[in-house]
């Protein structure tokens, strides 16, 4: 309903309703008026000196009698100075290349197989909508992706930018990547999941969360451009804004996304490319019960992400990863941290400058084969299971309060 | 935690027989008269209100979580000092919107425009606080939010949908934007600021 028509089709509908007679002399000047006033839309648009806001036009009260097209003619002559006294529609056309809506959604399907491949969303945003029985794959970066009325279905979705939003789904199977995920009136569904922020729950029940662990050919290429790093995942922090106990919890380690989504189609394992556990995206253990008493956190301060990352390709061999987080963490925390812990006072001034990579490890004998290398790559080593707890969540914002 | 009652910034002592209403009202006018407004951003959950609220403020939006309880930013615009109150969207806290009402000068409504299945919905709650006592006659300024995603409706088509030509009661102004791109976030303060001065 009017989402398609445009305003000049709205007002050609107005005077047909009002019974204002335009004939074919009116109807040709009024086509050219707006041819005209188009084209000055466009040059204006183009003319880099004109950056502001697009359209700025003022809707007629259609209780006026002035009829629409000589209403145009005004506003071509003057344009508005002063703040009109009635209310304004303010419009402005982003630069972006026209996109058909339909190659970016799935709706209405049923006992489908949908695969969007590596090139074909680039950062768009994407919708499912009342899905039943498929096999859906989103193989790309989106800019936000939303799920309405989803029931029984596999559904695969790419490093996304913003927000991947569930809303009256059940029986369902996932695999998301994204930065924010939000579920709402969702019954029994498997997640495999990557989320830079706390994930939230409302309204649902029988969620199961793991973490997602599938690496594919262009993963890497899809997180830069939907500017997510692979060391901010706190798929196991939930929040539920209804609480009550078997809302969800977390799944056991041994669930991986090939065994959720199994059997993965033919168009799916060709838009994964290569694929598998190696790659960029390393599993966490998250907020489980740890494996182990064995406990150490090792941190590297800024600019030795590259050192990090090696030891975390180390660590994930050798022991469990729980957790991982990448942030500033300034003087005072540093200062606590080195007088918690045995470290030498130099490392105050190394930790507090630019942005840390801490890492917490479990697992039996964890901190006799992993404190060499760990030192070796210029990490700050401790078992205190209080300094990983300092810097375990920080920057992960709760959304309360005062900022 | 939800802060249940709204900050007041002073107190006043008064002997004189007022009714409540007209109490407000002085408050209101001698704040303003302080050059201060406080601004209310509403609207579903996912609307990008934080994101506004972040993007005015110019800071890093990579972090933003739904919010869970509300967010606070105290701004300065033109010589005039801002307290912006983004409250969280998601349904099942949609009840406590009304804890924030209190002394607003103007309420920012936010919609994602990309969001077709809810636009009803946002629909349905804007006219709701619009009905509320404590917000009659408040300026609102409603962004129509998400502009560069594919298949956004336009402001134009906003208005209709949800039938913003009805509003008579106080100033309203709809301004399409782009939170993450940085667009007509400007234009539609700018607006604001002239009602609320």
């Amino acid at each position: 309903m009017g989402c398609c028509s445009s305003k000049e089709e709205r007002e050609l509908k107005y005077l047909e309703k009002n019974h204002i007679p335009l004939d074919e002399v009116s109807k040709k000047h009024k086509a050219d008026s707006l041819k005209k006033r188009s084209s000055e839309i466009a040059s204006r648009d183009s003319n880099p000196r004109n950056k502001k806001s697009g359209e700025f036009s003022i809707l007629q009260d259609p209780s006026s009698n002035s009829p629409a097209v000589q209403a145009d003619e005004v506003k071509e002559k003057t344009p508005p100075t002063s703040p009109p006294s009635r209310p304004q529609v303010n419009n402005y056309k982003p630069k972006k290349p026209k996109l058909d809506v339909k190659d970016f959604q799935f709706v209405n399907l049923k006992g489908e197989v949908r695969v969007k491949p590596p090139g074909s969303i680039n950062g768009q945003a994407f919708s499912i909508d009342t899905c039943e029985d498929c096999d859906l794959y989103v193989v790309d970066a989106c800019a936000q992706v939303m799920i309405d009325k989803a029931k029984n279905c596999r559904i695969f979705l790419g490093p996304t930018e913003g927000s991947v939003f569930i809303r009256d789904s059940v029986s369902c199977k996932f695999a998301i990547i994204c930065r924010q995920l939000r579920t709402r009136d969702c019954h029994n569904m498997d997640i495999s999941l990557f989320c830079r922020t706390m994930p939230i729950v409302e309204s649902s029940s029988q969620l199961g969360f793991f973490c997602y662990d599938l690496n594919y050919e262009a993963l890497t290429s899809h997180m830069q451009k939907a500017k997510l790093s692979t060391l901010h995942n706190f798929w196991s922090r939930i929040y539920d804004f209804t609480p009550k106990a078997g809302n969800w919890r977390l799944l056991d380690p041994d669930h991986t996304v090939q065994k959720l989504l199994a059997p993965v189609p033919e168009e799916a394992k060709a838009a994964f490319g290569e694929h598998g556990k190696e790659g960029p995206l390393f599993v966490t253990w998250g907020d489980r019960d740890a494996p182990s008493n064995d406990y150490m956190f090792v941190i590297f301060s800024k600019k030795k992400e590259e050192q990090a990352m090696q030891f975390i390709d180390e660590a994930k061999q050798k022991a469990t990863i729980l957790r991982c987080n990448k942030v500033a963490i300034g003087l005072d925390m540093a200062t606590k941290m080195v007088n918690t812990t045995s470290w030498a006072k130099s490392a105050e001034r190394d930790l507090s400058e630019g942005e840390c990579v801490g890492v917490e490890i479990s697992g039996p004998g964890c901190v006799s084969q992993l404190q060499g290398s760990a030192a070796a790559l210029s990490g700050y080593v401790t078992e205190k299971e209080e300094v990983g707890a300092m810097f375990r969540y920080l920057g992960v914002e709760t959304g309360t309060g005062h900022q | 935690m939800l802060c249940s009652w709204p900050y007041l910034n002073f107190q006043v002592l008064v002997y004189v027989d007022l009714p409540l209403q007209g109490l407000l009202s002085l408050i209101r006018g001698l704040k303003k008269k302080q050059g201060e407004a406080r601004l209310l951003v509403l609207g579903l959950d996912n609307a990008g209100k934080t994101t506004i609220l972040k993007a005015m403020s110019e800071e890093d939006i990579t972090t933003i979580t739904p919010t869970q309880g509300f967010n606070i930013k105290s701004l300065t615009r033109d010589g005039f000092n801002l307290r912006i109150w983004d409250i969280g969207g998601q349904k099942s806290i949609r009840p406590y919107w009304r804890n924030y009402f209190d002394s607003t000068d103007a309420l920012i409504y936010v919609i994602d425009s990309s969001d077709k299945n809810r636009i009803l919905e946002s629909g349905t709650e804007l006219t709701e606080i619009l009905e509320e006592e404590k917000m009659n006659g408040i300026p609102v300024l409603v962004y129509a939010n998400k502009q560069d995603l594919v298949g956004a409706l336009t402001a134009d088509d906003i208005a209709e949908q949800l039938n913003l030509f009805s509003i008579r009661d106080r100033p309203w102004q709809i301004q399409a934007c782009s939170a993450k791109e940085g667009e007509g976030l400007h234009e539609g303060m700018e607006w604001l600021m002239k009602q609320v001065k």
